[in-house]
């Protein structure tokens, strides 16, 4: 037990150590990236923002100001090793700093205030689509026939359907033609945030349509994923056996399903770590407003502050993700454990 | 594998026939409709907002009076030209790292299994837009380069099994006995082996390529100054055509990403028989 205990403790620290170094490269890339870049776009960067914070009028004495404090925002006077270390030693502390297009909040307080609306809104869409694509998936891959070959296309179609193109079509359909649901936002304009029923009807209806929006197409993506596993499953030995045997359909499925289902497991949890990040196009089209139409807005008026940063939190969230996973596997298949060593 | 054999194969599948028309009508809508429908995409002269049917203009107008259709044949053209380069970047890359590392082994490949891996813990679009995000200047070769070298891990990864698996074969050792260099080993005895594989990952960086372009120019950094269906998809965006219900300008753009890399994928689906060994004659 006490071995176990100790193995246990070994690989933890591994893959700790290993998602620490991972992050480290991250935010040296990060660092890197627009300093090698010919033209150095930081500077040109600061003198565009520099010029338009002086709003045209452009005495020296007045562009000084502004000038310096990007300077110093990104300590570009100084050596480029000092520079590297002080960006190492914020991005590893959390502070991730200031950003341009919502000055002077800064990027954690812009990232983790919308960080419940967008996890409201993908965390249930995401399990949600998980179950019943899997079930459809096994389901079809178990009974084969003209279902399976209807669905299957279908879903070929769908998979490669972008995100916000169908939220267009869900606008159109519902908003546009048909007055069903509002769109715009996360409630009505005027409106404060409380706990009564008139305005959980209003966020729920304008909660839905992003909703189905991801929900619907991301069933089919599950539903893809778990046919081609539950076929592969079919055509093992002992199922092939057992069918021969003339064992339950009942029972054979549960196998079916259940020895198909592992890597579908990791593909859950990594997409929700991913989903730190939301859904940049969907909730900037539903104006929706997580963390993802704040990314998108900082990237349309190009706020790199705000970019890198939100950068480097959702890779931080799915290394953490990627990590408990390998944990929950460690615990629950010994195998894991060993080979890791 | 016998020529006449393969086409016969690939000919007779469903999969492949209907995704290769598919193509082959919209590349052939893309480059010879400009010679039938003679209308500048730029030329804003028209009134603004025609909805389609009318004789002028069959698929309507947008905002600024352009002709839609004559968009989609520039867009088609240029979101499949971002496609490519998308492809030709990944599989160089790919094909490149994966043939090193199986071949070479040792520190070499444990070196590039971890660098391919760490790409690969983060989603490429994510890293395509970072890039993107810098670039001040974003010509349609740039954007597809950007997607490109993002995309690549997963299929150095496979290279690198295949690759693997197949020098430990007999012609490869005899290759090595008669002194033949890594590099043309490499040529000449593993690449025919997964050429058929490198051309459905080909095909699968393009659906990448089409796809990611459209992702990056609907968060506004897409190419600049060009027509593709991502940037027409931008620009009904912007002018806000959701709300009062212009279908007509994001409608066929978005249907045609689709279309494409639903035909795409079709094609590839077909190829995988290829890989199949009563097929290939083995």
């Amino acid at each position: 037990m006490v071995a176990l205990k100790n193995k246990m403790i070994k690989f933890i620290l591994k893959r700790v150590t290993h998602f620490v170094i991972l992050y480290f490269i991250t935010i040296t890339f990060i660092f890197l990236l627009p300093r090698i870049i010919p033209s150095n776009p930081l500077y040109q960067y600061i003198h565009d923002i520099s010029s338009r914070l002086t709003q045209g009028v452009l005495t020296p004495e007045q562009i000084a100001g502004p000038y310096k404090l990007m300077i110093r925002a990104f300590k570009l006077g100084r050596p480029i090793v000092e520079q590297y270390i002080s960006f190492l030693g914020s991005f590893f502390t959390g502070d991730l700093g200031i950003s341009i297009r919502f000055y002077p909040r800064t990027v954690m307080d812009l990232v983790f205030s919308s960080l419940p609306y967008t996890l409201a809104l993908l965390i249930p869409a995401t399990i949600l689509a998980w179950i019943i694509g899997n079930y459809m998936g096994a389901i079809a891959a178990y009974k084969r026939g003209v279902l399976d070959k209807i669905l299957t296309n279908f879903a070929i179609f769908m998979i490669h359907v972008p995100p916000y193109w169908f939220g267009f079509i869900l606008i159109f359909f519902f908003v546009i033609n048909n007055r069903i649901f509002p769109f715009g936002g996360a409630y009505s304009y005027g409106s404060t945030p409380s706990l009564t029923l008139d305005f959980i009807i209003d966020f729920l209806s304008h909660y839905a349509l992003p909703f189905l929006t991801v929900f619907l197409l991301q069933i089919f993506s599950w539903y893809l994923g778990m046919r081609f596993l539950a076929k592969y499953e079919m055509s093992s030995d002992y199922i092939q056996f057992s069918e021969l045997m003339g064992v339950k359909d009942k029972i054979l499925f549960k196998y079916v399903f259940r020895n198909s289902l592992l890597p579908q497991i990791t593909g859950l949890a990594i997409t929700l770590g991913f989903s730190l990040g939301g859904q940049l196009i969907v909730e900037n089209v539903f104006a929706y407003p997580g963390t993802g139409l704040i990314i998108s807005m900082g990237i349309a008026s190009l706020d790199y502050p705000l970019i890198q940063g939100a950068f480097a939190i959702i890779v931080a969230s799915l290394f953490i993700a990627n990590f408990l996973v390998d944990f929950i596997y460690a615990l629950v298949d010994p195998r894991i454990r060993v080979g890791s060593q | 594998m016998k020529i006449p054999s393969l086409v016969y194969y690939l000919l007779t599948n469903k999969y492949f026939l209907s995704g290769l028309l598919i193509i082959i009508c919209l590349i052939a809508f893309s480059i010879i409709g400009p010679y039938i429908y003679q209308r500048d995409p730029s030329d804003s002269s028209g009134p603004s907002e025609v909805p389609p049917g009318t004789n002028r203009y069959p698929l309507g107008t947008d905002y600024y009076g352009r002709d839609v259709l004559a968009q989609l044949m520039v867009a088609i053209r240029n979101s499949l030209y971002v496609g490519m380069i998308t492809a030709l970047t990944a599989i160089a890359i790919g094909l490149m790292l994966g043939l090193l590392a199986g071949l070479v082994g040792g520190k070499v490949d444990a070196l590039l299994t971890s660098i391919t891996d760490m790409i690969m813990a983060i989603p490429h679009y994510l890293l395509a837009l970072l890039i993107a995000a810098y670039s001040p200047v974003r010509t349609l070769e740039m954007v597809g380069f950007v997607i490109g070298i993002t995309a690549w891990p997963w299929f150095a990864r496979a290279v690198r099994a295949q690759t693997m698996s197949l020098k430990n074969r007999e012609f490869v050792y005899f290759s090595k006995m008669a002194g033949t260099s890594t590099l043309r080993i490499a040529f000449e005895d593993i690449l025919p082996g997964i050429l058929t594989y490198v051309v459905v990952a080909g095909i699968s960086f393009m659906i990448t390529g089409i796809q990611s372009e459209a992702f990056l120019s609907m968060i506004g950094l897409g190419p600049s100054d060009v027509y593709t269906l991502g940037k027409i998809l931008y620009w009904s965006l912007v002018m806000d055509t959701l709300r009062r219900g212009i279908w007509w300008w994001w409608g066929p753009p978005g249907l045609i990403i689709v279309i494409l890399s639903t035909a795409l994928y079709y094609i590839n689906l077909g190829l995988e028989i290829l890989s199949n060994p009563r097929v290939r004659g083995e």
